[in-house]
């Protein structure tokens, strides 16, 4: 009896998984993944595994054994090489495995800059790459690095505290400005350089060596460990090309019995790279897959910690004409506002207490 | 952090054992007074009593010793000694709590015994059946196997064996009343009349 | 069905509130935006959903039986 076989064994596929086995399916479940740990926690890579205060036996989402204990056949260290979808079989380097339904959940790649790529220059998305960027960073380390996103910024906050001297090299006018805007970007600039990193913004890469980045301008900024965080590219190859897997609001693919969740889905149009994205996603395409299916339809929502400020974003920052801005760079709360004075997205930081608030606001505007 | 039920595995463990040893213990003590096999000196089943109710309190205090150590339900150093700062059904782990320190209590007064005196002594000792009862509340209520049959079964066993070795001391006349009647008394026997032969 | 003990770090808690949608019987959130329990024993295995929806990883639900970490 052929089951149920998810591509990607991150955080969507290892989710979709439980789902299944706890929403009572019995069929034969197969979890593939390409990298050779068991599903982890993505999410820490940048912050309390990078500072040493997480162990990797902490990263795991669930205990060792706790997937075969469950029935599902975790494959480890095995990439995809193609999919059938008229056999309905995926071939690995070894064999195929057959499937009813195919779960694709390869998540994205960190995108790298062509010819960059000396012994000291790192990405930052897998456990492997976390290991050998936390080898690298110690004390008095001059850390640059290429990218003012979410990414970089934890990576620069969270290398900051452990001593490293920090650069960040944005080539928009403020950092986050695609996600915050402007105001909030600039907000966020004073409070990174207050926590004592050195910020080049408006600053387009000219030219990266093994020791130093120059800036179109002049500038050089020498290094002795290049984090290139200039965003994540879907892994949707195997099905549709690049620019990530259309889906239904179900998780459903244009191919019957196939289904994309996480950061690799592109879910009614819309493909977000968020936690708990990833893990709604999959449990709709399990309740979908076991017969009864219920639409992801959350707002949108994420996290990030850096610099001493937890920030979450409720909703997407688009269609927004101006931002109402309370409180300063320790505690604020911005609401993005379209031009009938509704709002669209709310970034909070250090305001947990009005997270819940803004998520229900945002979910009726919807 | 991975975890590990080891202590929480061990804190039941060794929580039926103390009640099995204070069963057994007070099993002994009652029978120090009916005794229904001869051959027992009194002595020796009032060291066995004593011996029992000593285990018990060890396994007491590698009870509370793995709470604090276990991870699953958090029990603080303070939370052992003072009922109700333990969250984990508050109700129930306070009776064993109070059943624990009633236990040392009646235990450390048979050492005091001339200090507070026989009778006083006496009285406490009563406190036995409270401290049964309340270990035998908290481990239906608080402890976790007691849905299971085994241990249900342990509990039935223990509480009727408890009742009926304590209906038994109340009601058989205690062996050592027979053994204490003066050796003159013996021969104080139906006095014969001159001629008739012995009964 | 087994009983699960549930604990919150509310030191982790960020108030997302995604364990009161899946188990609104069990969690609630308090005056300061972070969750806090209703209950701290339950049976309903919403709970395991619960857990597994936090984005923070507060919840941590204990099988009593086993006394092993069940999400």
């Amino acid at each position: 009896m052929n089951g149920v076989v998810i591509i990607g064994a991150g955080l969507a596929g290892a989710r979709c998984a439980e789902a299944l086995r706890a929403g009572g399916a019995e069929i034969p479940i197969t979890l593939v993944g390409a990298e050779h740990a068991e599903p982890y926690e993505r999410p820490a890579l940048s912050k309390g595994f990078l500072a040493g205060t997480l162990a990797e036996d902490d990263l795991f989402l669930r205990p060792p054994g706790s997937w075969e204990d469950r029935g599902i056949d975790l494959r480890l260290g095995s990439p995809v090489e193609h999919i059938d979808l008229r056999r309905r079989t995926v071939v690995v380097s070894g064999g195929e495995l057959a499937w009813s339904h195919l779960v694709v959940a390869t998540g994205t790649r960190a995108r790298r800059l062509p010819g960059v790529d000396f012994r000291n220059v790192h990405h930052l998305r897998t456990l492997d790459d976390a290991v050998a960027l936390r080898a690298a960073v110690n004390p008095g380390t001059r850390l640059v690095v290429i990218g003012a996103g979410f990414v970089g910024a934890e990576v620069a906050s969270t290398a900051a505290g452990l001593g490293a001297h920090v650069t960040i090299i944005e080539a928009e006018a403020a950092p986050l400005a695609r996600v915050a805007g402007a105001e909030v970007g600039h907000l966020l600039a004073r409070r990174w350089r207050a926590e004592g990193v050195a910020l080049h913004l408006g600053s387009q890469i000219a030219r990266v060596t093994p020791d130093r980045v120059e800036i179109v301008g002049g500038q050089t900024v020498p290094y002795d460990v290049l984090l290139v965080a200039i965003g994540a590219e879907p892994a949707s190859e195997l099905l549709a090309g690049a620019g990530g897997i259309p889906t239904d609001a179900f998780g459903r693919t244009a191919h019957d019995g196939v289904y994309a969740c996480g950061d690799v889905a592109s879910l009614e149009g819309r493909r977000v790279e968020h936690w708990t994205s990833a893990s709604g996603q999959a449990a709709a395409v399990a309740s979908t897959i076991l017969g009864s299916p219920r639409p992801y339809a959350d707002t949108p929502y994420f996290w990030s910690d850096q610099f001493g400020l937890r920030l979450q974003m409720v909703g997407t920052t688009t269609g927004w004409s101006h931002v109402e801005l309370d409180g300063d760079s320790a505690s604020f709360r911005a609401r993005y506002v379209d031009l009938e004075g509704k709002a669209v997205a709310v970034l909070l930081a250090n305001r947990a207490a009005e997270v819940a608030a803004a998520r229900r606001e945002l979910a009726t505007a919807a | 952090m991975r975890h590990d039920p080891t202590f929480w595995l061990l804190a039941r463990a060794s929580g039926l054992t103390a009640y099995v040893m204070l069963t057994l213990s007070i099993l002994a003590g009652l029978l120090v007074k009916s005794r229904p096999f001869r051959t027992l000196k009194p002595a020796a089943v009032v060291d066995l009593h004593r011996i029992l109710a000593m285990l018990g309190l060890g396994a007491i205090a590698g009870h509370a010793a793995a709470l604090v150590l276990d991870t699953t339900v958090k029990v603080s150093i303070p939370g052992l000694f003072v009922p109700g700062l333990v969250s984990y059904r508050p109700v129930w782990t306070s009776t064993g709590i109070l059943a624990a320190e009633l236990m040392v209590l009646v235990y450390a007064s048979f050492s005091m015994r001339k200090r507070i005196g026989p009778k006083n002594w006496r009285r406490l000792h009563w406190a036995t059946y409270a401290i049964f009862a309340m270990a035998t509340v908290h481990g239906l209520a608080a402890g976790t196997d007691a849905s299971r049959p085994w241990a249900f079964a342990l509990y039935a066993v223990a509480v009727s064996s408890v009742a009926i070795a304590a209906t038994w001391r109340f009601i058989v006349p205690p062996a050592t009343a027979r053994a204490r009647r003066p050796a003159g008394r013996a021969a104080e026997i139906t006095p014969r009349r001159r001629g008739e032969q012995p009964a | 069905m087994s009983t699960h003990l549930i604990q919150i770090d509310r030191s982790l808690c960020s108030g997302f509130g995604s364990c009161l949608k899946e188990a609104p019987t069990v969690f609630a959130l308090d005056g300061d935006g972070l969750a806090t329990l209703l209950v701290a024993e339950t049976a309903d295995e919403a709970v395991l959903a619960a857990a597994a929806s936090c984005p923070m990883g507060a919840i941590a639900v204990f099988d009593l039986e086993t006394g092993q970490e069940a999400a």
